[in-house]
C-alpha cells in the first residue's frame, strides 16, 4: 500500500497514534522536502526513533519558504493577524488528505450549516472556506455573508433569522462578537436550538477576551446555543473541537504531543505533502486526551537587551 | 551631597541584608547569586564615589523610565543623581521587576526622609511620558519606541536604548574561560544589555566542554522564574536554517554558527567562528552601534559602541563611574543636545 493510501486509511479508522506510520512520514518529508532535511540536520538529527526525539518545524517557517513535496497547484494563505502571511501550497493528493481530515474532526451531527465565513469562490485563499467547501460533500452548507467582515448587518439577520433548530452556525470569533454587539444594540435574538461553533482568533477582537466570556456575551444573541470552538490554521490540515468540556478533544491522527504547559507541538497526518511534526507558538495545557489553548506566545518584554527585528 | 551618599550606602547595605535573607518581595525569582554579587559591587562603588568627592550639578527633578529584564539599573543610576544634587525623582518601573523595585524605593524613601524626594509607580507608557514632562530631565532605559517617545517630550533627555554584548575568545581555549563565559550569557537569562549573546572565536572542537560548563554553570545561574523553555526553543528552532549546529541543553541552548544569527532567545549562546582578524571585524562591524559590553582574553575591535571591555565572568560587574554608555562621564552626564 502506497504511503498516501496509508495516511488515508490512518485518518479514517485510526484507534491510536501510529508512531511508526509517523516515523515514515518524516522520513517522506524528509527526503522530499529540502528545507525540511537542513532543519533536522541542523538540530543534529539523522536517525529517528521516537516521535518526541525530534525538533518540531516552527510554523514560521511558512511564511518564508515554499513547502510542499511534488506541483502545488496552489496555495493558501494565512489571516496573518499576528505579522507575516503564511502559504501553505497543496496540489489534488494533499487537498484529498485536506478533505478526510475536516469531515472526519467534523463533530457534530447536524444537516445544515449556516456559514457567516465568506464562499471559497469568493475568499479564494482562505483554507477556512476550503473547509467549508469541503462540508458542502456531506452537509447542506448557507452562506450567509460575502466577507470575513461583516458589512451588511441587516440582510445577515434577515438571513439568520430564518435558522432551524439544530443547525449550525459556523463564524469567526470576531465575527460572533460583532453580531452579538449589534444584536444586543438592537434588541435582537435568535431563539433556537442551535449550535454556534467560532473559529478562535481571539487576538483579532480588538480586546483580550476569555472564550467563556465571548459566549457569555453571545448568549444575549443565542440564548439557547450551544457553544463550540474550533481549533485550526492554514498550516494544518486538521482541526480540534472543543467537545472536551469546553477544551480541544486531540485527535489519534493530528496528536498534540506537548507535555503540561507548553507551546504546541502537534503531529498532523493529514499534512502528509507538507511538514506533519509543526510547533506552534500557541500556548497550550494538555489534560489527558483534552487540551486548552491559552493564547498566543509574547514578544519579549523589550528592556536594555537589544531585541532583532 | 555626601552626606545623601552615605545615606545611600545604609539604604543599600539594608537591603542587600534583606535581600540575602529573602525578605525582598519581586514577582520574578532572579538569580540570587547574581544580584547578591552585583548589589556587594555596587556598595563597593558607593563607598569608591563618595571618598573621591567629586560632583557636579545636576537638574532638581529627574524621572527615570527604568528597563524591563533587568533589575540592577536602578542601583546603578542612583549614585549619578546623587552626585548631581537632584532633589526630586520618580521611578517607572517596568512590569515585571515592580514589586522588585519598589520595594527599593521604600528603603531609599526611609534613609533619605526629606533629604531627597524619591517616589516611584507602575504607569502605563502614556502616562508615564505625561508624569515625565512635569520634570526638568528625562532618562530613558528602553527600546527605540521609547527613545523616540522622549524625543517628541520637548525636555532635555538621555535615552540609553537597546545593546547587547559580545565576548571574543582568542588567545587561550580553557576550562575556566568556558565556564566564565556561560555566566556571562546566563546572567539574567541573557536579557540584560551586558549579557552575552555572541562568542566569537577562531577555536575550534570545545563543543563538549562548554556544554558542561554551562550544564555547570546553570545551576548556579538557574533561570529566572519567568524563563519560558518553550519560548526560547522556538525562537532557536525558527533560526534553525541560518546555523550549522543546534545543541539543546536542559535549560539553555548552544548554536554554531558563521555570522551574527539575529536571534532572541533567552539562555541561547551563539558561537561564531572566525579565521582571522579581518573576519572578525567584518562580522561585527553592521551590529557596531549595539554593542554594549565585550568580553576578551585580549583583542578586541575599536569600531564598536562598547562602553566596557571585560574579563570573561566580568560582564555584568561593569568598574564604578561606568555610566551604561560609551564617553559617558559624571561631567557630561546631563549635557544633551537637540532639545
Amino acid at each position: 500500500m502506497d504511503l498516501h493510501t496509508k495516511v488515508k486509511d490512518y485518518i479514517e479508522n485510526a484507534s491510536g497514534f501510529d508512531e511508526a506510520l509517523a516515523l515514515e512520514i518524516i522520513e517522506f518529508q524528509r527526503a522530499n522536502i529540502p528545507v525540511y532535511d537542513s532543519f533536522l540536520r541542523a538540530n543534529g538529527i539523522s536517525r529517528i526513533n521516537k516521535i518526541r526525539e525530534i525538533p518540531f518545524f516552527p510554523v514560521d517557517f511558512f511564511k518564508r519558504y515554499e513547502i510542499i513535496t511534488g506541483v502545488p497547484s496552489g496555495y493558501f494563505e494565512s489571516s496573518g493577524t499576528s505579522g507575516q502571511q503564511s502559504r501553505v501550497f497543496y496540489h489534488e493528493s494533499s487537498l484529498e488528505l485536506y478533505k478526510c481530515a475536516s469531515l472526519k474532526s467534523f463533530p457534530f451531527r447536524i444537516e445544515l450549516i449556516y456559514s457567516v465565513i465568506p464562499d471559497f469562490s469568493i475568499a479564494k485563499k482562505s483554507s477556512l472556506s476550503f473547509m467549508l467547501k469541503i462540508f458542502e460533500t456531506e452537509y447542506k452548507v448557507v452562506y450567509v455573508n460575502d466577507s470575513y467582515e461583516i458589512v451588511d448587518f441587516l440582510s445577515l439577520v434577515d438571513k439568520l433569522s430564518g435558522m432551524k433548530s439544530g443547525s449550525l452556525l459556523f463564524l469567526t470569533s470576531s465575527q460572533l462578537l460583532r453580531l452579538s454587539e449589534y444584536f444586543r444594540e438592537h434588541g435582537l435574538s435568535i431563539d433556537r436550538e442551535i449550535l454556534v461553533v467560532e473559529t478562535g482568533g481571539y487576538k483579532a477582537l480588538g480586546k483580550p477576551y476569555m472564550r467563556s466570556e465571548l459566549y457569555d456575551f453571545a448568549r444575549y444573541a443565542f440564548p439557547r446555543a450551544q457553544f463550540y470552538s474550533e481549533y485550526g490554521m492554514t498550516e494544518l490540515f486538521s482541526q480540534f473541537y472543543s467537545t472536551c468540556d469546553g477544551l480541544y478533544r486531540n485527535l489519534n491522527y493530528a496528536k498534540v504531543i506537548t507535555s503540561g504547559d507548553g507551546l504546541l507541538r502537534v503531529f498532523d497526518f493529514a499534512n502528509l505533502y507538507t511538514i506533519s511534526a509543526l510547533m506552534v507558538p500557541d500556548r497550550v495545557s494538555v489534560i489527558g486526551e483534552c487540551f486548552n489553548v491559552l493564547g498566543r506566545m509574547l514578544e519579549e518584554a523589550k528592556g536594555c537587551a537589544f531585541t532583532f527585528r | 551631597m555626601r552626606s545623601l551618599l552615605d545615606n545611600y550606602l545604609r539604604a543599600l547595605e539594608e537591603f542587600f541584608i534583606d535581600y540575602q535573607n529573602g525578605k525582598v518581595p519581586s514577582d520574578i525569582s532572579y538569580q540570587k547569586l547574581l544580584i547578591e554579587q552585583i548589589l556587594q559591587k555596587c556598595i563597593e562603588c558607593t563607598c569608591e564615589i563618595g571618598s573621591k568627592g567629586s560632583f557636579v550639578k545636576g537638574p532638581e527633578k529627574v524621572f527615570v523610565f527604568l528597563p524591563g529584564n533587568v533589575p540592577v539599573v536602578m542601583f546603578q543610576i542612583m549614585p549619578v543623581l546623587l552626585l548631581s544634587g537632584v532633589r526630586d525623582v520618580f521611578f517607572k518601573f517596568s512590569s515585571k521587576e515592580g514589586k522588585f523595585q519598589e520595594c527599593f524605593i521604600g528603603y531609599l524613601k526611609r534613609h533619605f526622609k526629606d533629604c531627597l524626594q524619591v517616589s516611584g509607580d507602575f504607569l502605563s507608557h502614556e502616562e508615564s511620558l505625561s508624569v515625565a514632562k512635569q520634570y526638568d530631565f528625562i532618562i530613558g532605559f528602553g527600546g527605540e519606541e521609547l527613545g523616540q517617545k522622549l524625543g517628541l517630550l520637548g525636555k532635555p533627555y538621555r535615552f540609553f536604548g537597546p545593546k547587547f554584548s559580545i565576548g571574543i575568545l582568542w588567545s587561550e581555549l580553557s576550562i575556566s574561560a568556558l565556564e566564565n563565559i556561560a555566566f556571562d550569557n546566563l546572567s539574567f537569562d541573557t536579557r540584560g544589555c551586558l549579557s552575552m549573546k555572541f562568542l566569537l572565536t577562531p577555536w575550534e572542537g570545545f563543543e563538549d566542554q562548554l556544554f558542561t560548563c554551562f550544564s555547570v554553570t546553570s545551576r548556579e545561574l538557574f533561570p529566572m522564574s519567568d524563563f519560558d523553555m518553550d519560548q526560547s526553543e522556538y525562537e532557536v528552532l525558527r533560526h534553525s536554517l541560518e546555523v550549522q549546529r543546534i545543541v539543546k541543553g536542559g535549560d539553555f541552548f548552544l548554536l554554531f554558527a558563521d555570522k551574527l544569527v539575529e536571534i532572541d532567545a533567552a539562555r541561547t549562546l551563539v558561537v561564531v567562528k572566525f579565521k582571522d582578524v579581518s573576519e572578525l571585524e567584518s562580522i561585527i562591524y553592521p551590529y557596531k552601534d549595539f554593542i554594549q559590553g565585550i568580553a576578551t582574553d585580549g583583542y578586541y575591535p575599536s569600531f564598536t559602541s562598547c562602553s566596557y571591555v571585560a574579563k570573561f565572568g566580568e560582564l555584568q560587574f561593569p568598574p564604578c563611574g561606568w555610566y551604561f554608555e560609551n564617553g559617558i562621564i559624571l561631567d557630561n552626564f546631563w549635557e544633551v543636545k537637540d532639545v
